[in-house]
């Protein structure tokens, strides 16, 4: 399952912010989490977000559904880092260190208190790039994403384009269910049944009728906006709806500029590692 | 046999008219539906191989390189993590292979480069978001995918040359 693009109806702040400056929240607090390596630092931002999600009164538990449909790659990715985290490899070459093997019998793959601070870290970060992205899809109408790259000097043609494709999003997902019941009644097996081979076999017997009706959708999308005199002067294309930066956008964008040049500084002076969160749990003796 | 397209096979670099418009949109579409949809071959448990990649490959070649912008876009968009800037790139390299070379050859390059360029690209970016740590590692967990849709690609666009003269005209 991948992340739900609907737009949640409401009157909070999130609701009300430009969609500029809420994808630059957004860009900037992927950058701001993939500074920090601690689980302190990352969690703080976690609890923040909920509290945002709270505050423009939609469900934490809707919200999070796209971390839950992900839960098997959280936790194939955990491990990854657990293991291999630049933590655990480091801590690892002190026996001492070692708290148990991930397979024991052959004292393979040690884990360490460092190597699960900092996994946790990094499993924080992941959930809150993908909840946060759900969120302001959550709070941005499609058209305000396009409405945003007009606004960002992208060419009407592309922002076009970019708003026809995604009306075309509900059409392809019902000719793609539509053909797999078909390909199914004429006993095809599906992607998931088989070896490798199989399923490599399998895979154009539903791509190829679902291209050849992209390539002929495509022909109608073109002879349509051009009956609709695309051709004619596009540059000075105008919207029925325009969107205006007010004050709570430009105050908004003064918090992600500090939130930004803030978190620089921190983690040029070397704070956010995952030593801060293990020296905690050290002196606690924990 | 030529291995590049003549100045009149390729027409403009930059042309994107309502057709190129149409086809962007379509495939832009038709990406971002296979991907909500979850349609993807299972390699490993956790590990799925999405369909939506094999669109964002041939779709550019249909759109031309402006339109592949918003395949990348659009395809990348219903992803669990922000990927617009990994596969705005790669659509606008594939639409680059598409306009220079002629078939077959342009088989060959997309083998290379989905085992190069494409599998470099995850990896750095599966760095990047910390996903897996090593470069050897995450570069070879790419690699798994491209197995996939190197044999894909080549008889899907072999099917659509033959069965639609619209694709034969438009990838050449």
């Amino acid at each position: 399952m991948g992340l739900r693009i609907e737009v949640i109806p409401g009157e909070s702040y999130l609701h009300k912010l430009d969609a500029r400056p809420k994808f630059l929240l957004f860009l900037i607090l992927t950058v701001v989490v993939i500074f920090f390596t601690d689980p302190i630092y990352v969690g703080t931002i976690l609890v923040a977000l909920l509290l945002l999600t709270r505050a423009c009164k939609i469900s934490v538990r809707k919200t999070a559904q796209i971390v839950k449909a992900s839960s098997l790659l959280l936790v194939v990715y955990t491990l990854i880092n657990l293991v291999m985290g630049p933590g655990n490899v480091e801590a690892a070459k002190n026996p001492s260190n070692i708290l148990f093997y991930l397979i024991p019998t052959l004292n393979w793959l040690p884990v360490t208190p460092q190597g699960i601070v900092y996994s946790t870290a990094l499993l924080l970060r992941f959930v809150i790039v993908i909840y946060l992205l759900q969120l302001v899809l959550f709070t941005t109408p499609v058209v305000d994403i396009v409405l945003a790259l007009v606004k960002w000097k992208f060419p009407p043609s592309l922002a076009l384009g970019t708003s026809i494709g995604f009306n075309f999003v509900p059409v392809f997902m019902n000719t793609a269910r539509s053909i797999i019941d078909a390909q199914s009644c004429r006993g095809w097996r599906g992607l998931s049944s088989g070896n490798l081979v199989d399923k490599l076999k399998a895979l154009p017997v539903f791509l190829v009728p679902l291209f050849l009706q992209g390539i002929e959708s495509a022909q109608k999308i073109a002879v349509a906006i051009e009956a609709r005199g695309f051709g004619y002067n596009i540059g000075k294309r105008t919207y029925r709806r325009e969107i205006r930066l007010n004050s709570v956008d430009y105050g908004t964008l003064v918090i992600e500029v500090i939130l930004l040049a803030g978190s620089t500084i921190l983690w040029y002076a070397g704070y956010g590692t995952y030593m801060f969160t293990y020296s905690l749990l050290a002196r606690m003796k924990i | 046999m030529r291995i590049f397209k003549s100045k009149e096979e390729r027409g403009s670099l930059w042309s994107f008219g309502s057709i190129q418009i149409g086809y962007a949109a379509a495939f832009g579409g038709l990406a971002f539906a296979m991907r909500a949809l979850g349609v993807g071959v299972p390699i490993a448990p956790g590990m799925l191989m999405d369909a939506r990649d094999v669109v964002s490959i041939i779709g550019p070649g249909f759109s031309g390189l402006i339109g592949s912008i918003i395949i990348g876009i659009l395809a990348a968009l219903p992803s669990a993590v922000f990927s617009v800037q990994i596969y705005v790139p790669l659509c606008l390299m594939w639409a680059l292979v598409f306009y220079f070379f002629r078939h077959p050859w342009y088989h060959v390059v997309n083998t290379i480069l989905l085992l190069t360029v494409w599998n470099v690209n995850w990896a750095v970016w599966y760095q990047i978001f910390g996903f897996i740590p090593e470069f050897w590692v995450a570069f070879i967990a790419s690699l798994t995918g491209a197995v996939v849709y190197i044999p894909t690609n080549i008889i899907l666009i072999e099917v659509l040359r033959k069965y639609s003269p619209t694709a034969k005209r438009m990838i050449g």
